[in-house]
């Protein structure tokens, strides 16, 4: 064996083993500096697999809930005479029972005495009870669901009665789950971009998609398995007539922290602390900025501004006038003229898309974070001055409806230079 | 002819590079083996995790008697509506069964559950192995269940159990 004797071949030795330290040394120290994104093999998976399982528990909480909801509400009907009066706050309208009460009951026959004798008047129906308990049965559902620390939307499904007294809930909307980041109500401010992953479950969805209403499929009640669809929908009728944006996973972007931008100029910011536990949130990216004005203003008072309406599709508005919503607006009203007091006809709408402004994405409902949801009239100026000065306009009739950007309330209002306006 | 001492010298990057070499397999051998190890025990608990969620679910919805719309969660209920005995042993009577015939009751391992119900006494109920011979106790799973009143939601909490070995 020949030997390295002179001394450029032994420092050409020393050299490689000093290398190969070096070249260890460094490689460990990048392996275990560096942060991974999963920390095992298979840990993205587990992930997800822990999400489904997290939704299936929900979807047991929400079994559950229903099971004693149905229970209370049955009860309750009872006791009320089969009557249960819807408190309208969309309108601010309370819908009363139409012969009201006597000594704390309900009405059921009023006789009048008129100059020409009595005028007797039925004011049951036995087939109330459709439409009446539905609406008290999602009035309890909606407090578990709000007492539930997961943030699921309330208002979410629609009931049908089945024979002995049973309940089939079909949501509106699937369940959602952010499956790398289980932190709910986040603070929404500006950040980089940054992919979301989405996957469904039967029952629920935890994806990023959106469903509309006419597009929903059974879940959560009825515990009955539903298939999300990927590639749902959302029309934008007053942005560009009948246009439809395909909402696909990969164009879902979190590009606000905490809020999520649905293409094109919306900005989901449901689960965020700006929207209303157990509400949907959705508005177009400059309404979103002067939201974010606005609570700045409001966080300089010590106040804090809490949204619970804001977008609403043409199928939502659709499903309130058809009465396949839990207010059941069409079975207690079926002359359309006294319906439309209590909810606004989707025709006229369509006919002028100005008189429903939650279409376009430019109106929201705000209100102070507070823990009781009745405010003073002080409050209400005091809201009304900081929308005001964020750039908003507000609704006369309304002291929580609030409207930017160019609809047409804002419009006329900024032509007038006033801040409110009918 | 070299001396022993200058052969030894020209040996010697030798002797550090096959030295080195040792070292760095041995070192990546149990390193790599280590994180095996870990991967494995964190993949373990995970099924663990996952089959004792979906087994505590699978629990609270068994019907209190036979054909009965009635589950082991409304047993539980009823309970901490009336404080009536009976209700608290039919769940025991509905969880102890089903418990001891799962996965989580082995040769060295066994259950037990606590049930967090607000302003009240929680609730412990344990498999007769885990009273007598517990080393240990790893949660394992936890779900919120309603009550009759929607602000007092109740917590339910599955554990593991380490114990000695006693062949089944």
């Amino acid at each position: 064996m020949k030997m390295i004797k002179n001394k450029r071949g032994q420092l050409l030795i020393y050299g490689l083993i000093f290398g190969l330290v070096g070249a260890l040394i460094a490689a460990y120290l990048s392996n275990s500096v560096s942060e991974k994104e999963y920390g095992v093999i298979g840990e993205s998976s587990m992930k997800i697999m822990s999400a489904a399982k997290h939704a299936e528990s929900v979807l047991f909480y929400i079994d559950q809930s229903a099971k004693y909801s149905l229970q209370q509400s049955v009860y309750e009907l009872a006791e009320n005479g089969g009557i249960a009066e819807i408190e309208d706050t969309a309108t601010g309208t309370p819908a009363l029972h139409e012969c009201g009460k006597f000594k704390d009951s309900y009405v059921w026959y009023q006789i009048t005495k008129t100059s020409s004798g009595n005028d007797v008047k039925s004011c049951f129906d036995d087939n109330s009870v459709t439409y009446n308990l539905p609406y008290l049965f999602n009035e309890k559902l909606n407090n578990y669901i709000l007492n539930h620390p997961e943030n699921i939307l309330t208002d979410n499904y629609e009931y049908t009665i089945g024979g002995s007294l049973k309940i089939i809930g079909r949501a509106f909307q699937p369940l959602k789950f952010d499956i790398f980041d289980s932190k709910s109500n986040k603070d929404p401010v500006i950040s980089g971009t940054e992919k979301i992953a989405a996957v469904s479950v039967p029952g629920t969805a935890m994806s990023c998609v959106r469903k509309a209403a006419s597009t929903s499929s059974p879940s959560g009640v009825s515990g009955a398995a539903a298939a999300d669809i990927p590639d749902a929908k959302i029309i934008l009728p007053n942005t560009k007539p009948k246009e439809t944006i395909k909402i696909e996973t990969e164009c879902m972007q979190k590009d606000l922290k905490g809020t999520i931008s649905l293409g094109k100029d919306l900005i989901d910011f449901t689960q965020t602390t700006l929207c209303s536990k157990g509400d949907e949130c959705i508005v177009t990216r400059d309404a979103f900025e002067l939201i974010l004005a606005a609570q700045e203003l409001a966080q300089k008072k010590g106040r804090s501004l809490v949204v619970y309406g804001a977008y609403r599709t043409p199928e939502t508005q659709q499903a309130l006038w058809d009465g396949k919503t839990p207010e059941r607006y069409a079975q207690r009203y079926p002359d359309v003229n006294i319906r439309a007091n209590y909810v606004t006809n989707p025709l006229v709408c369509k006919n002028d898309v100005n008189k429903c402004s939650h279409y376009s994405g430019r109106a929201i409902d705000v209100r102070f974070k507070k823990p009781e949801w009745k405010m003073t009239n002080q409050e209400w100026k005091e809201l009304a001055k900081v929308m005001e000065q964020a750039g908003w306009v507000r609704y006369a009739n309304e002291a929580w409806h609030f409207e930017c950007c160019g609809t047409d309330k804002y419009a006329r209002a900024k032509a007038k230079g006033v801040a409110e306006i009918v | 002819m070299q001396s022993k001492k200058s052969q030894v010298e020209d040996w010697l990057p030798y002797l550090f590079l096959v030295i080195f070499v040792v070292i760095a397999s041995i070192l990546i051998f149990f390193g790599g083996n280590g994180r095996a190890i870990a991967a494995k025990e964190k993949s373990d608990e995970f099924i663990l995790n996952m089959d004792s969620s979906q087994l505590l679910q699978n629990f609270l919805r068994t019907p209190a008697i036979e054909n009965s719309l009635e589950n082991a969660a409304d047993q539980l209920n009823y309970y901490f509506l009336d404080d009536g005995q009976n209700s608290l042993n039919a769940f025991s009577a509905i969880a102890k069964p089903f418990f001891d015939k799962s996965q989580l009751e082995s040769d060295y391992s066994s259950w037990s559950m606590t049930v967090k119900y607000p302003g009240k006494k929680d609730i412990f109920i344990e498999s007769e192995k885990s009273r007598q011979s517990q080393i240990q106790r790893k949660e394992i799973s936890k779900i919120l269940v309603p009550t009759p009143i929607p602000e007092n939601n109740m917590e339910i909490i599955l554990f593991w159990v380490q114990t000695k070995f006693v062949a089944e």
